[in-house]
């Protein structure tokens, strides 16, 4: 037996280093992209040599850079407008009119949503795209990314709609809203978090995927920033670290600053009802 | 008692008076994106498996139907076997052991913390996860590397390549750092859920930490648990990001399934065999997500798991 | 002028086994301006009976006239109906003005004469001018305590200007001590505004309370309809008779001999009346409430012999359980008549207070 005292101590030092430790993990390989883009010679360990904004000013010269930016923001925008309005409104249909076996078809698709995302199928969907003359097109990549979101954000939403108590909408029922009333006054505003939660997942998946656009898209004008974070090479064919460090913080700033905004506005939360 | 006991007929079920004709008209646009985008390219897909298809030269023009062939190919492929026990090691290690059991760690330790050593540990570990996927690529890369490394630096192994020597360490080292978040969330809402009057009567009882995970918090979260481990067991056997750091090399050493249907559609060309290997995937996939859903569905006494989100 | 009538109404949920009759081809009369309760135990179908006449429930057969017009088939919002939700169903997302506003902005009243209306419903009811309602208005749900939401729930429904007004278990969400200063606060806006009203309750006191007249209902049958002095006085069969009172009836099984019934070895006189009409050793059951028994000490002629159980503090009274016989009943005393414990009584039902039920229908 040890004294109490002791061993309240101990775990006050052992909880504090397990912290400690944990915040250097997910911290260390951060650091590269906190200083790297600010140092004038930039290599691939961290440190700032001497302190530039330099890499930023070559980087808004660079022909392709922030067009792609403007490029990523349409494509995410774009997909996650579709996803959100399409998922919202057919999770709240499933998750009121009964349906024989829509569990089985949701979990069917949702399975079938992570083939069409993997290699495998970048032929057919090329194919695709090819016959709907929709190569290089933006709304084409915007209807292959949602299509491959729309289960997974269906399911995310019907488990918000599940959750909502009837009652409001039996009231507005009876107060002479139409069902269209009932879900433009009553089920969207309520189930906001839901809509928000899936515009950041949307969003963020779209902005850092790089296979889809890069097959379906042609013309480099129109590359988002995944693709052009490939394309940073120096003249001697290495990596070009400069630019590199400098695009991907620019590149990473949007989603965070989304994530920021959503998760203080509305709380970002993956389950209306996981809770069971 | 109105809702609960009112017998649940149709009228319960739309509250809202949609009616069928309007739920099909309002599900019709993502029902009729995910046939054409979703469906239709899964479907062709799993055609080409039952082909010779190549990405370039005369099959690719004119694929010939072989049947099982490509199955039987692949199921006898040692690659094949290799690649999928590397998997399995993945999936066992990064997200069942590392995700999973971290993502609680953190969420027990932070449950009853307040202020900015909370914040920071929370606002990192999301950080992690919605950072755009080539950018942290890049940032392993950095952090790994042989010559100017900051592990190397840190750790003061010089000259260490640690992608080359430790490739599947590496890249399960990568996929906790990544994918920690999720599980994170997940536990600390369920840990909302878990009533502070029994976490109280087990302490009066003289229950030590290990015994009230055991005996309270375990079984009120039980379903959490199910769901947080089927949703990042999938995601992370579909996971592709791995490639951006060690190419799936050396050797093959940190081949994983989805590297490997890359190698051998995309690189190698042969569409065919590759489909065919994703199929075996979504095969694997149905599998595992029936193992949890059949978990889920026997703690609720037979009832249909009707609210498990990603 | 709005009666609400139904005919023959019957609806059946399909289920797994066949189907559950929620109601049982009912018909029901409810008069213009009448606060009307639906009562009984969970599962009697009275839920699904006010959902019906609010529209949110399609009737398997049978008929819904509200007013003079036949509703069966009237989509929800087009009845004239306006329905408080036991959880109130206030819309988180709305202020209360908003959610007083609702049913006029459904219907594009202009917001200046919206605005207007929430004032005047949300002075109805209360929700102004006091310095505990200061910015309510402006307040989200939420923000609001259980009887306030009550009361906003009430404005939304007075504010839609209905011709009737449909309450599920209005008053089961509030605490005990605010229940029944709301029960005074809803009986006396029933009577200013004398609208038809319909009300839900598994709460027995309450409809005894609220109600000109109440509908006692189980397994989708009305099985007793009359004024709450009816109900209380003369149950028209034992299930009414046990789910009436707050201290349940004694229901005491006994045969008749010789005019006279014979309870747990007791010979009791029946109701007046009745005494010659019964035939000999017919199987009876005697209903006599514990608050009508004069309870003595002393030997009195046809009571009942009993010892002292239990005794309850009511506060202004006791609930005794006497053991006569090995039957138990119950009766009510004064504080200041507290037996000893283990006491021998006397208990003598009074006999223009008793009832004699056969095969569970009242015979007298």
């Amino acid at each position: 037996m040890k004294d109490p005292t002791v061993r309240a101590v101990l775990a006050k030092i052992g909880r504090y280093t397990f912290l400690s430790v944990l915040l250097g993990f997910f911290a260390l390989p951060m650091l590269w992209l906190a200083s790297t883009p600010f140092n004038a010679h930039p290599t691939l360990d961290v440190s700032i040599s001497s302190f530039t904004l330099h890499n930023f000013s070559v980087l808004l010269k660079d022909p392709y850079a922030l067009p792609s930016l403007w490029n990523s923001l349409l494509l995410a925008g774009g997909t996650a407008l579709l996803t959100v309005g399409f998922a919202a409104a057919a999770a709240y249909a499933l998750s009121r009119v009964r349906i024989p076996g829509r569990n089985g078809i949701l979990y069917a698709l949702l399975l079938l949503s992570s083939i069409v995302t993997g290699t495998a199928a970048m032929v057919p969907l090329f194919e695709l795209a090819f016959k709907l003359h929709l190569i290089d097109s933006r709304v084409g990549v915007i209807l292959v990314f949602t299509g491959g979101l729309l289960p997974a954000a269906i399911f995310i939403l019907k488990d918000f709609t599940d959750n909502m108590p009837r009652s409001y909408e039996e009231s507005a029922r009876v107060f002479g809203a139409s069902p269209f009333q009932i879900m433009r006054h009553i089920v969207l505003p309520m189930i906001r978090p839901g809509l928000a939660t899936v515009t950041v997942w949307a969003v963020v998946n779209v902005w850092s995927n790089f296979l889809i656009p890069y097959i379906l898209i042609r013309n480099p004008d129109k590359y988002p920033a995944s693709v052009v974070l490939y394309t940073f090479y120096t003249e001697g064919g290495q990596p070009d670290l400069a630019l590199i460090s400098a695009f991907s913080l620019l590149y990473s700033i949007p989603v965070v600053l989304l994530y920021l905004f959503v998760s203080h506005r509305y709380g970002f939360r993956f389950h209306g009802g996981i809770k069971r | 008692m109105a809702r609960t006991a009112s017998p649940r007929g149709t009228d319960t079920e739309d509250p809202a008076g949609l009616g069928r004709a309007r739920a099909a008209a309002i599900s019709a646009p993502a029902l009729l994106i995910i046939a054409a985008f979703l469906v239709f390219p899964a479907l062709w897909t799993l055609y080409l498996g039952t082909t010779d298809y190549r990405l370039t030269g005369f099959a690719a023009r004119h694929p010939r139907g072989v049947g099982l062939q490509n199955y039987t190919n692949v199921i006898q492929d040692p690659d094949f076997h290799h690649s999928l026990w590397l998997t399995v090691e993945y999936v066992l290690f990064s997200a069942v052991l590392g995700q999973a059991l971290l993502g609680f760690v953190i969420a027990w330790m932070l449950r009853d913390t307040r202020g900015w050593l909370k914040r920071l540990i929370e606002a990192l570990v999301l950080l992690a996860w919605i950072l755009p996927s080539s950018v942290v690529a890049f940032l392993w890369v950095a952090m790994l590397d042989r010559g100017s490394g900051t592990l190397n630096a840190l750790l003061n192994t010089p000259g260490t390549a640690w992608a080359i020597e430790h490739p599947m360490a590496v890249i399960v080292v990568f996929n906790i750092w990544r994918g920690t978040a999720f599980s994170m969330l997940l536990y600390s809402a369920a840990l909302t859920g878990v009533p502070p009057s029994q976490l109280a009567t087990a302490r009066m009882f003289g229950a030590n930490s290990w015994q009230q995970l055991r005996d309270v918090v375990f079984p009120h979260i039980r379903g959490h648990i199910l769901t947080n481990l089927l949703l990042i067991s999938l995601w992370t056997f579909n996971d592709f990001t791995p490639y951006q750091i060690t190419a799936g090399g050396p050797d093959g050493k940190s081949e994983i399934l989805p590297v490997y249907i890359y190698q051998t559609a995309l690189f190698d060309g042969q569409m065919g065999l590759g489909a065919a290997i994703s199929l075996l995937m979504l095969l694997i996939n149905l599998v595992v997500a029936l193992v949890y859903l059949r978990l889920l569905r026997e703690r609720r006494g037979g009832r249909k798991p009707e609210r498990v989100a990603p | 002028m709005t009666q609400i009538r139904t005919a023959d109404l019957t609806k059946t949920f399909a289920d797994a086994g066949g189907g559950v009759t929620a109601l049982d081809a009912l018909t029901l009369t409810i008069e213009d301006g009448e606060f009307f309760a639906l009562l009984g135990p969970s599962g009697c179908g009275k839920t699904t009976l006010l959902r019906t006449l609010a529209g949110l429930e399609t009737p398997s057969s049978g008929a819904v006239y509200i007013g003079e017009a036949d509703m069966t088939r009237t989509p929800a919002g087009k009845r004239g109906v306006a329905m408080v939700f036991q959880d109130y169903a206030l819309f988180p997302h709305m202020t209360v003005t908003e959610n007083i506003a609702y049913p006029l902005r459904v219907r594009g009243v202009p917001k200046a004469q919206q605005r207007e209306a929430v004032l005047a419903a949300a002075a109805d009811l209360g929700l102004t001018g006091t310095d505990t309602t200061v910015g309510l208005l402006d307040r989200r749900p939420e923000a609001l305590s259980g009887g306030q939401q009550q009361r906003v729930a009430l404005a939304r429904a007075t504010a839609a200007k209905p011709s009737v007004f449909l309450f599920d278990e209005p008053l089961s969400n509030l605490d005990a001590r605010l229940r029944l200063e709301a029960r005074t606060f809803l009986k006396r806006l029933q009577r200013e505004l004398a609208v038809t009203t319909v009300f839900v309750t598994h709460d027995q006191a309450e409809a005894l309370a609220l109600a000109d007249r109440i509908a006692v209902m189980q397994s989708g049958r009305i099985r007793q309809l009359g004024t709450p002095r009816e109900v209380y006085r003369r149950p028209a069969n034992t299930f009414v008779a046990s789910f009436i009172g707050s201290t349940p009836m004694n229901l005491l099984e006994g045969v008749v001999r010789d005019g006279r019934v014979l309870v747990a070895d007791s010979e009791i006189a029946p109701p007046d009346g009745t005494g010659e009409r019964l035939a000999e050793r017919a199987a009876v059951v005697l209903g006599a409430r514990p608050e009508y028994f004069r309870v003595s000490p002393d030997p009195l002629d046809g009571a009942f012999r009993g010892t002292v159980e239990v005794a309850e503090n009511l506060g202004s009274s006791l609930l005794l359980t006497l053991d006569v016989s090995g039957t138990a009943v119950q009766v009510v005393v004064a504080e200041e008549d507290e037996p000893e414990p283990r006491a021998t009584v006397w208990a003598l039902p009074r006999a223009d207070r008793t009832l004699l039920y056969a095969d569970g229908e009242l015979v007298g």
